[in-house]
């Protein structure tokens, strides 16, 4: 990282005195050298010093340094000292040389900040027509136009800049030239940009006539559609879907578009009836044609598409269309249907469940699953049984019908590791027993499920919520989670980003860019630092609640993206999320409760920053806004008797039932905020003697909790027996899943008193 | 409904549905970002009305000469949407968009693993037919030290289909089962 490991040993063990002391030795050595007096800047930032380190940082500016590492030093500086400074702009105004304004560009590159990029490659157009070394101009030029169109196409621009910046590319472009795809893409998009459509048709035109590129061909088609062409749009969908046999159900989409509006139906249907593919069947259905449902269905019924494929066509009541019914009843008669009309009958069960999910189809749901479970013996490896949706349908319809209380759910963990038992790739059970894990106190099997499912990289961004929601038993995957950030986002991207401009791939690269700064600005990024920050400070590691800190203080602007994939879980049975089910589970946090979580963690280790009164303020809007837990609600109100000397709430009573992950969170969050006034050297009198009472209490825990347990467990045969007769599980499944819960359980109670 | 449509860096986020499955693989940023970089019009993906992804297709250019070739890395297909012929729809889109200029290329290539006779007879009803067997491919060192050693749990088939460049169709062969070579034979 520094030019100097024993600084930089210094640095990383906090010892900023000796840091220092090392930085002085070596300004006296080098008094020339920039670099160290930015480095000494940065240290004294990072110790807390702000104000000396941006008076330092400004003094040094001032001078005009050229060296891009003392630059980069400088940059980080003014950011800890929350001040916006441009540094590598100001230098490269004064010395445009081409090596420092190309660092310009990938610094920027590396904070992902468009209009630097921007600023940058204009500067290089200039540096490079200069230089004396040999330098590809148009390249450069190239970039420089791909950048005012990245410009336009993401940032918040002054209407003179916005009209300005596309007239400037497009005569770049006409310097470069239009040899490639890629050129033509950048052009294209300037030339649209800048209002003229019309010309940017006929370049794609001429193009996609010698090269049939993807991406041109869909805007050309979507310029056609936004300009109200049809005759052109009916003629342009002909061509890809006739003659260059592109079966491709935008284009269909467009044709039929075109048609109505150019009066040629008829050529229209000509033209699906002369294919036989699923997009033409599902044309023929979009055309509204007599029995095309019931035609797509007899074509495709057998197959897992038909349900997705076909419900935005269908109306409520569906189900008891004779295609279906009938061909319901004649699967129900079978004794052994075929592997093709379990799918038949998957497909069928969803239509029904767009009507009506009462007990009875609860009771078919299960009936149907045990009458077809023989596929489950002969699945070859890694292969799924289909059936397993007539679970998720059931499971659903019980939810929704009940108070969903411990003996559902636990009923329901029962049923789905005897489902996973045979079924073990089927991702969408894992992820539905996952959810049922974190609501019933068994964190630590979650958590193994998570491994299990092999989850890794850009997935921990999209999944990690599921097992780092209201996290009450130690950090677990949410270490790896958090390594993705710092190791895979931060080290890979950027230089992706810089060899996507090097191999010319313009047309790819908002999307590298968006990504960088939707990882960056991530919501499981921050709510797994605060998670992790509870974990650690409950654990008393101070070193690792402030790496967390960093990553929360690095975060430059307020926007949360939030990358969290909720659509797989919910992508079976009905494939839609049921608000009827969902609202029953306890819900993942908030934008506004993250936000107010890590202004916690702000306001308590980062009291220096000039933002701490504006972070005050806005924590007491969200406090007063957020839904909170008795218990958090109960946590904030003693925070901010130490901020603002307000009475705190009493403490709420404890949950009675330890299979409950909230009986977990009360005691995690009573012991975390007793040692979050510790910090802040605060009154723990009180908290004191509210912690000696739980820690007395808990040596009962472990029996309590087998106890209940063993109480669940009678209730859960019972409820098996009477809810879930046609499902047949066994009395030895049940004490297997039980057996397996009770260690679990016993983790997560471990976990609890050891705190 | 399924419609072809370039790959972007942000649908990484929208692909549990397809890579929760133990059979595809998930691999570094970089990977992903290269393919995107080096050939962007190699990495498409089939999607639906609503843009769920339903599968995708990672491909490049490789080789030199009559070797000029293009190669399916990735060819996966998320399961509800299995056995509906989106995986030709993809390798055909791949034929289109390779055997015409800008790439122009002879012919295509894939590895598969010699037992996976689903995958093999799809590919063989696309046209590929085997070129070679890759001893050893999916195995640990040792593996890789003897073509004589077959073993079908982790050696490769090379399937390849010529395209129309290839006019004497040189870079397919009838007899391709008989060849075998080691892993560190394979140069382009």
């Amino acid at each position: 990282m520094y030019k100097d490991s024993a600084i930089e040993n210094a640095v990383r063990a906090g010892n900023w005195r000796n840091a220092l002391s090392l930085v002085s030795k070596k300004i006296k050595q080098h008094p020339n050298s920039s670099y160290f007096y930015a480095l000494e800047a940065e240290i004294l930032a990072l110790s807390g010093k702000r104000q000396e380190a941006e008076s330092k940082a400004n003094h040094l500016l001032d001078k005009l340094p050229s060296d891009p590492d003392a630059l980069k030093l400088l940059a980080n500086v003014f950011d800890l000292c929350e001040v916006q400074q441009d540094v590598f702009d100001k230098v490269c105004k004064k010395y445009p040389s081409v090596d420092l304004v190309y660092e310009y560009f990938t610094f920027s590159v590396a904070r992902g900040d468009i209009l630097g990029m921007q600023k940058a490659s204009m500067l290089l157009t200039r540096a490079v027509a200069t230089a004396k070394q040999s330098v590809d101009t148009q390249l450069f030029k190239f970039w420089a136009a791909t950048c005012l169109m990245l410009t336009c196409r993401c940032c918040t621009l002054a209407a003179s800049v916005q009209k300005l910046y596309p007239q400037l590319g497009v005569r770049l472009m006409e310097q470069v030239g239009l040899q490639t795809a890629q050129h033509v893409y950048v052009y294209v998009r300037l030339l649209q940009l800048a209002g003229r459509d019309d010309e940017s048709v006929r370049f794609m035109e001429n193009f996609l006539a010698k090269e049939n590129d993807l991406e041109l061909k869909i805007i050309y088609l979507e310029t056609l559609d936004r300009m109200n062409e049809p005759e052109e749009l009916f003629r342009a969908c002909q061509n890809y879907l006739i003659r260059l046999n592109e079966d491709d159900w935008d284009t269909w989409k467009l044709l039929i578009k075109a048609a109505k509006a150019t009066d040629k139906l008829d050529e229209c249907r000509e033209l699906i009836t002369s294919y036989s593919s699923r997009n033409t069947k599902l044309a023929a259905v979009e055309l509204a044609e007599p029995c095309a449902i019931e035609e797509y269905f007899h074509d495709y019924g057998a197959k897992l598409c038909c349900f997705t494929d076909l419900k935005p066509y269908v109306q409520k009541g569906v189900f008891k269309e004779p295609f279906l019914k009938n061909r319901y009843d004649a699967i129900v008669s079978l004794k052994k249907p075929t592997l093709e009309q379990v799918i038949s009958a998957v497909n069928i069960m969803k239509f029904r469940a767009l009507d009506a999910r009462d007990k009875q189809f609860v009771a078919d749901c299960c009936m149907l699953y045990n009458k077809t479970k023989s596929h489950l013996d002969c699945l070859e490896e890694f292969d799924y049984f289909p059936g397993y949706e007539f679970l998720i349908l059931a499971m659903e319809a019980s939810i929704e019908h009940s108070n969903f209380g411990l003996e559902l759910i636990y009923s329901l963990i029962v049923i789905l590791e005897e489902a996973l038992v045979k079924n073990k790739y089927e991702f969408h059970l894992k992820l539905w027993l996952m959810r049922l894990y974190t609501i019933a106190n068994l964190q630590p099997a979650a958590d193994e499920l998570y491994r299990s499912l092999k989850i890794k990289f850009v997935q921990h961004d999209t999944l990690s919520h599921l097992i780092g929601t209201r996290r009450s038993i130690g950090a677990g995957p949410l270490v790896e989670v958090a390594k993705f950030y710092t190791q895979n986002v931060q080290r890979e991207i950027p230089h992706m980003i810089i060899s996507g401009f090097q191999s010319t791939a313009m047309n790819k690269l908002q999307g590298f860019v968006e990504l960088y700064n939707r990882l960056n600005t991530s919501f499981s990024k921050i709510s797994t630092a605060v998670e992790l920050i509870r974990a650690y400070r409950l654990k008393d590691d101070q070193k690792g609640v402030e790496e967390q800190v960093s990553v929360l203080r690095s975060l430059r602007d307020q926007e949360i993206s939030d990358n969290r994939d909720f659509k797989t879980f919910w992508d079976c049975g009905v494939h839609e999320r049921l608000a009827e089910v969902d609202s029953k589970l306890p819900q993942y946090y908030t934008g506004d409760h993250l936000r107010l979580l890590m202004l916690r963690e702000l306001l308590i280790y980062d009291p220096e920053s000039r933002k701490t009164n504006e972070r005050k303020k806005e924590l007491l809007e969200l406090y007063a806004k957020v839904r909170l837990s008795e218990i958090e609600k109960w946590s904030f109100s003693v925070l901010l008797q130490h901020f603002e000397n307000t009475e705190p709430l009493p403490l709420p009573p404890k949950p009675d039932t330890m299979l409950s992950s909230e009986f977990n969170y009360y005691h995690a969050v009573v012991v975390d905020t007793y040692k979050q006034v510790a910090f802040l050297k605060g009154n723990t009198r009180d908290l004191k003697s509210i912690l000696t009472n739980l820690r007395n209490e808990n040596r009962e825990y472990k029996s309590m909790a087998r106890k209940q347990l063993e109480e669940v467990r009678k209730k859960v045969k019972v409820s098996l027996k009477n809810n879930f007769k046609e499902l047949d599980i066994s009395d030895n499944s049940i004490s297997t899943a039980f057996a397996k819960m009770r260690q679990h359980l016993d983790s997560s109670i471990a976990y609890l008193q050891g705190l | 409904m399924s419609s072809i449509r370039p790959f972007s860096a942000t649908d990484l986020f929208e692909l549990n549905s397809i890579n929760l499955d133990p059979l595809t693989e998930n691999f570094y940023l970089y990977f992903y970002l290269q393919y995107l970089s080096e050939w962007p019009s190699l990495f498409y993906k089939v999607v639906s009305p609503s843009n769920d992804v339903q599968g995708y297709m990672l491909a490049k250019t490789e080789g030199k000469g009559k070797d000029w070739h293009a190669h399916i890395s990735a060819v996966t297909v998320n399961p509800n949407y299995r056995r509906i012929g989106l995986a030709s729809t993809l390798c055909s889109s791949l034929e289109r968009f390779t055997e015409n200029e800008p790439y122009e290329v002879y012919f295509i290539d894939l590895f598969v693993r010699c037992n996976n006779k689903l995958a093999i007879v799809l590919y063989e009803k696309l046209g590929y037919s085997v070129y070679r067997r890759v001893v050893g491919y999916y195995g640990d060192y040792e593996s890789k030290m003897n073509r004589n050693k077959v073993d079908d749990e982790i050696d490769a088939f090379d399937m390849r289909k010529a395209l129309k460049r290839d006019i004497n169709r040189e870079s397919v062969r009838a007899d391709g089962r008989k060849y075998n070579v080691l892993p560190n034979e394979i140069v382009f």
